[in-house]
């Protein structure tokens, strides 16, 4: 059996990477969001509102977090079509602290059972009790996440082999030149902000869930920071990327306790040196072009 | 095919390009000279949709001015690069495959189909990454290719898309003689029946040899369309060109 440190650990790793892939598919088209929390914390709330207040059944409260918070992308992604580079990530920055600020007075409570519920400005949003009532054990609700993350997983994956993959590497690599080759970069981007939006947004949900209480301080831009860090570090070269560099910082840096206090200094170095010696992290796109190729190469020999 | 009328290009009180017309017929393979600064780049960036122009550009009938990249390239004018644009993180083969959106038998579905696996469109690919002599490079890196091989490139992703009319930017610069001479051979077997080529270039060996006209731009302005040596030989052409020496010798 896991013991609950453990549970706790890959739980939070499971949350955290869907910030880490969120983030990562904004980098594939070119950009850099230091705003990808927002959409954790709006899908957080949304789903949590469902679920504790309007009585909806669990997956239907992240599926209706994750739209929201998709909806969110796109009302993002519309006006900031234009900016590009350090405007882009200031827009992003400026969007999330705007949402950050904005919950910190959202009130909305209602009576269930006898008792207020419901988001409470900078007191936050408590009783979000789905796993108490449901009796759900933390480690089947690690199931819940890892499954959850699995499929969006494979989401990302697939389209990756796809043509539309291609494509939206051809736009993060050269927006000219990818119009220039038929692509409509426009659409593209848009596109990908919201599906960004989107899947920052199951990790929300998912958080809100397990926690049973969210705050609006809880996303601060660190939160995004990190999310972001993870693909620089794991590597845009493929999904996997994001997720080993949650694996190196959650899994290894803050779990093992091993640089304990030392943390956020051996994390940043990290980052530095690795934006320094492999600016597209570890699993960048000729490392997993080589790896791919020594795979085939094996497959032809067969 | 192309009827280019009063084209003129500013940007803020620069005009780069002025009341330039100029006509391609089908099957032409016409040339662009002109030093440097004198408007070619920016001809074929205010054709491709990446600089606003004002005058009015007719492509097989239709308009093409304020029309974006993405439109004016699946109409079929395709073009490369003087400062060479290649996809540097994707393979050679995988810079063709995927200048393949928006051609005419291309669906919407396919969009979600392995990229990998589309067998008619690996091949078709594949023959022109030989055709271009990248054969034995089809699977490295673009990045890693030297700079003549991405030029190659460049031609193979221009030509899976069948263009009606190909603009060649500079297409042997920075390349030795030895790799000119063969870089001219190539161009030469892309002009066809239904497909117009526009070739802007220094290089006056590989002008002469593959041009059926000649245009040259100075300042911004068409001060020559005719014959290639009939042309090289005008009094205004060797001015603007080379001051006093005929650009034919260069």
């Amino acid at each position: 059996m896991l013991d609950d440190h453990l549970i706790g650990v890959l739980s939070n790793m499971g949350m955290i990477s869907f910030i880490a892939l969120s983030a990562y598919l904004v980098l594939v088209v070119g950009e850099i969001s230091f705003g990808q929390q927002a959409f954790f914390a709006i899908s957080a709330y949304a789903s949590g509102i469902a679920s504790a207040m309007w009585g909806w059944p669990f997956l239907g409260a992240v599926l209706w977090g994750a739209a929201v918070s998709g909806l969110a992308g796109l009302l993002l992604a519309i006006p900031t079509l234009r900016i590009r580079g350090l405007y882009f990530a200031i827009a992003t920055l400026a969007f999330a602290e705007m949402v950050r600020l904005a919950l910190e007075i959202f009130t909305y409570r209602v009576e269930v059972d006898g008792e207020l519920v419901g988001p409470d400005g900078s007191e936050g949003f408590r009783d979000i009790r789905y796993i108490y009532e449901a009796d759900i054990s933390s480690g089947e609700f690690l199931l819940v996440i890892l499954a959850l993350l699995a499929v969006t997983l494979a989401a990302i994956l697939w389209i990756e082999r796809t043509r539309l993959g291609a494509m939206l590497r051809m736009v993060g690599e050269d927006p000219v030149l990818a119009r220039l080759q038929g692509v409509n970069v426009n659409l593209a981007k848009i596109a990908t902000v919201a599906a960004a939006g989107l899947i920052a947004g199951i990790g929300g949900a998912l958080y809100a869930h397990l926690n049973t209480y969210v705050e609006p301080k809880i996303f601060n831009v660190m939160l995004g920071v990190h999310g972001l860090a993870y693909g620089l570090i794991g590597g845009l070269g493929t999904a996997f990327g994001p997720l080993l560099g949650v694996a190196l910082d959650i899994g290894v840096l803050e779990s093992t306790r091993a640089f304990s206090g030392y943390r956020m200094i051996v994390f940043g170095g990290l980052v530095a040196v690795l934006l320094i010696v492999r600016p597209r992290g570890l699993l960048d796109e000729a490392a997993v072009y080589r790896i791919r190729r020594f795979f085939v190469r094996k497959d032809a020999g067969d | 095919m192309l009827a280019i009328d009063g084209l003129t290009v500013r940007f803020g009180g620069l005009t780069a390009l002025e009341d330039v017309s100029l006509r391609a017929a089908e099957g032409e393979v016409l040339g662009l000279i002109g030093p440097n600064g004198s408007g070619k780049t920016t001809l074929i960036n205010a054709l491709t949709g990446v600089y606003p122009a004002t005058g009015r550009v007719r492509f097989r009938g239709a308009d093409l001015l304020g029309l974006s990249s993405e439109r004016i390239v699946r109409m079929g004018l395709v073009r490369t690069f003087q400062n060479l644009r290649v996809f540097r993180r994707m393979t050679v083969l995988e810079n063709v495959l995927a200048a393949q959106n928006g051609i005419p038998d291309m669906r919407l579905v396919d969009l979600l189909g392995s990229r990998h696996r589309d067998a008619a469109r690996r091949l078709r690919a594949r023959r022109l990454v030989e055709r271009v002599g990248l054969g034995g490079d089809a699977d490295r890196l673009a990045g890693e290719l030297p700079l003549a091989s991405q030029r190659r490139l460049e031609l193979a992703r221009a030509l899976v898309r069948d263009p009606a009319l190909l603009l060649l930017d500079e297409p042997s610069g920075g390349m030795t003689p030895a790799e000119t001479r063969e870089m001219t051979g190539l161009i030469a077997t892309l002009a066809c029946p239904g497909r117009t080529v526009i070739v802007v270039e220094h290089k006056m060996a590989l002008i002469v040899g593959l041009c059926t006209r000649l245009a040259v731009l100075n300042f911004g302005r068409l001060i020559a369309d005719g014959e290639p040596t009939e042309v090289l030989q005008r009094p205004a052409v060797i001015e603007a060109y080379l001051g006093t020496e005929s650009p034919v010798d260069a």
